[in-house]
């Protein structure tokens, strides 16, 4: 009896003292057997004192793309915050999926961590987006031309865009830089203002017939004014989102999370 | 004696759960366990020992999207054993007929026929499954020998669903361009066939009333953007309409044809063979 108990107590002591492999857990990866490697990760049970469990943990959730859980779970975990590697491999993915998932991590590595993030190109770059007033100079030449795509768009005036199509329809396209579709709105308001000029002519303007052209010109030329406007805020969001992800494929080209 | 046999019945049911989730448990741990040896084996051999280990336990749990993956880690050369081969080869080719990698599963069967020279019902009968959709020479060559059993002939239809075409669709296409939407109406879409037919009309006509009041600006303007857009649209939608037909009627085909595959499958069956 005796002896069984200090065998139970022994592979209690035995199971709490294991280590996790990590050159096993490469080989997973490697082979992606994503199966194996989670039933491996749930074999040491939560209780068990490895320190390492939780980092390894998050690397899965991020190799995943499970981000809201590797957010969830990052604040509790010092090793990842001192990681710099996983760091910028991390922030460069997260960027990817959503800017201000990517804020978040910036925080708690503010609060948590080694403020690793504070001085990188990411933090950098998302808060060039939202402040006109700041230098690029420290953008890398690649990602410049990217960042100039997008300045060019955010200095567009949507009234200066919107007062051009009142004037020609049209030309507030041609400002926005959607140049294919400025000779469609001009041909198309051409078109309904011919019909209404004509029906009012030949019928006078109470007449049923150029009340419906007078309707469908109006129609037409005011969404189009609706549209210049419209267009212009989705190209900013478009060219702001595609600058950032380029950023973030600089930042994680070369880091590998295994 | 109510409260104790309500208490019996849920401690079964809280045991049948348990059991079931430890089932689960122990596949995915004897998985894992196959794999750290994989990891520790040095020997080629050896670790293709335990890929067919792996191999061979999901086909165990009916694992398929599994057992195709560790299949691909497996290789030929590495077994000593004959008949180890053979079954390998066997499961190997229905499991890849199974996730409908046909090529794949065209090679192995062709290399456990090398193997074995197996000429049985169930050797045939797999290899005409596999042939069916991918090569029509090889299947009549299989057809011709199973049509000794006349149960064998309802297979047929394996060969026909990849080919089915429907019958005269220019014909369908060419009422649209005669009386537009009469095309849609034929396919058995009655409202957008009658929907183009009223749209077409009213816009023609529309035109027409505008010529007659001597709009010519309008009549030229609303005549260019209405009616071709209109009359070409309609003939797209009549195509469109064929192709979904002729999907619909192929997949209603390969209903019929399964059913019947599996009546025959129920004669004779195609088992994996799993001999440890």
């Amino acid at each position: 009896m005796k002896i069984k108990l200090l065998m139970f107590f022994l592979m209690i002591c035995f199971s709490s003292y294991s280590q996790i492999n990590s050159s096993f857990i490469k080989h997973l990866v490697l082979y992606d057997l994503n199966t194996e490697h989670n039933s491996y990760l749930n074999s040491f049970s939560d209780s068990t004192n490895i320190d390492s469990l939780d980092y390894f943990k998050l690397k899965f959730y991020l190799l995943h793309n499970k981000y809201d859980t590797f957010l969830d779970n990052v604040s509790v975990n010092p090793d990842v915050l001192n990681d710099s590697s996983l760091l910028d491999y991390s922030t460069g993915h997260l960027l990817k999926w959503s800017i201000s998932k990517t804020k978040s991590l910036i925080k708690i590595d503010s609060l948590f961590g080694m403020n690793y993030l504070n001085n990188s190109l990411i933090k950098k770059s998302l808060l060039l987006v939202e402040d006109k007033t700041l230098s690029a100079d420290f953008l890398p030449s690649s990602l410049r031309t990217h960042f100039d795509e997008f300045e060019k768009t955010r200095n567009k005036k949507a009234w200066v865009g919107g007062a051009l199509a009142t004037l020609l329809p049209g030309a507030g396209k041609l400002y926005i830089g959607r140049g294919k579709s400025f000779l469609g709105s001009f041909m198309v308001n051409i078109f309904y203002g011919a019909t209404a000029y004509e029906s009012i002519h030949q019928f006078g303007i109470r007449n049923t017939y150029s009340i419906l052209t007078t309707g469908v010109f109006s129609a037409f030329y005011l969404s189009n004014i609706y549209g210049t406007i419209f267009d212009l805020k989705r190209i900013k969001i478009e060219k702001k989102k595609h600058f950032l992800y380029e950023v973030a494929d600089y930042q994680s080209s070369g880091v590998y999370l295994y | 004696m109510k409260w104790l046999t309500t208490n019996l019945l849920v401690f079964i049911c809280i045991n049948v759960l348990v059991a079931q989730t430890k089932e689960v448990k122990n596949y995915e741990n004897s998985m894992l366990k196959i794999e750290q040896k994989i990891f520790m084996s040095k020997n080629d051999t050896l670790k293709n020992e335990f890929y067919l280990k792996k191999f061979n336990s999901s086909l165990r749990e009916k694992d398929f999207g599994r057992s195709y993956f560790e299949l691909s880690r497996i290789r030929g050369r590495y077994f000593n054993d004959s008949v180890a081969l053979q079954d390998f080869y066997w499961n190997a080719a229905l499991i890849s007929k199974l996730v409908n990698k046909l090529d794949y599963a065209e090679t192995y069967y062709d290399a456990y026929i090398d193997l074995t020279q197996d000429s049985s019902i169930n050797s045939q009968l797999l290899g005409l499954l596999i042939n069916a959709e991918l090569d029509s020479s090889s299947y009549n060559n299989f057809k011709k020998n199973l049509t000794l059993d006349t149960a064998l002939n309802c297979l047929d239809c394996l060969s026909l669903i990849p080919y089915y075409r429907l019958k005269n669709k220019l014909g369908y296409i060419w009422a649209s361009r005669l009386v537009p939407g009469l095309g849609t109406v034929f396919t058995g879409d009655v409202y957008n066939g009658l929907g183009s037919v009223i749209t077409i009309g009213s816009a023609s006509y529309g035109v027409y009333y505008l010529f007659l009041n001597k709009l010519y600006l309008s009549t030229g303007i609303w005549g260019y953007l209405f009616i071709p857009r209109f009359y070409f649209g309609n003939i797209r939608m009549t195509k469109y309409r064929l192709e979904k037909l002729e999907e619909k009627r192929r997949a209603k085909l390969a209903i019929t044809c399964e059913l019947t595959t599996k009546k025959l499958l129920i004669n004779y069956p195609i088992d994996f063979r799993l001999s440890e």
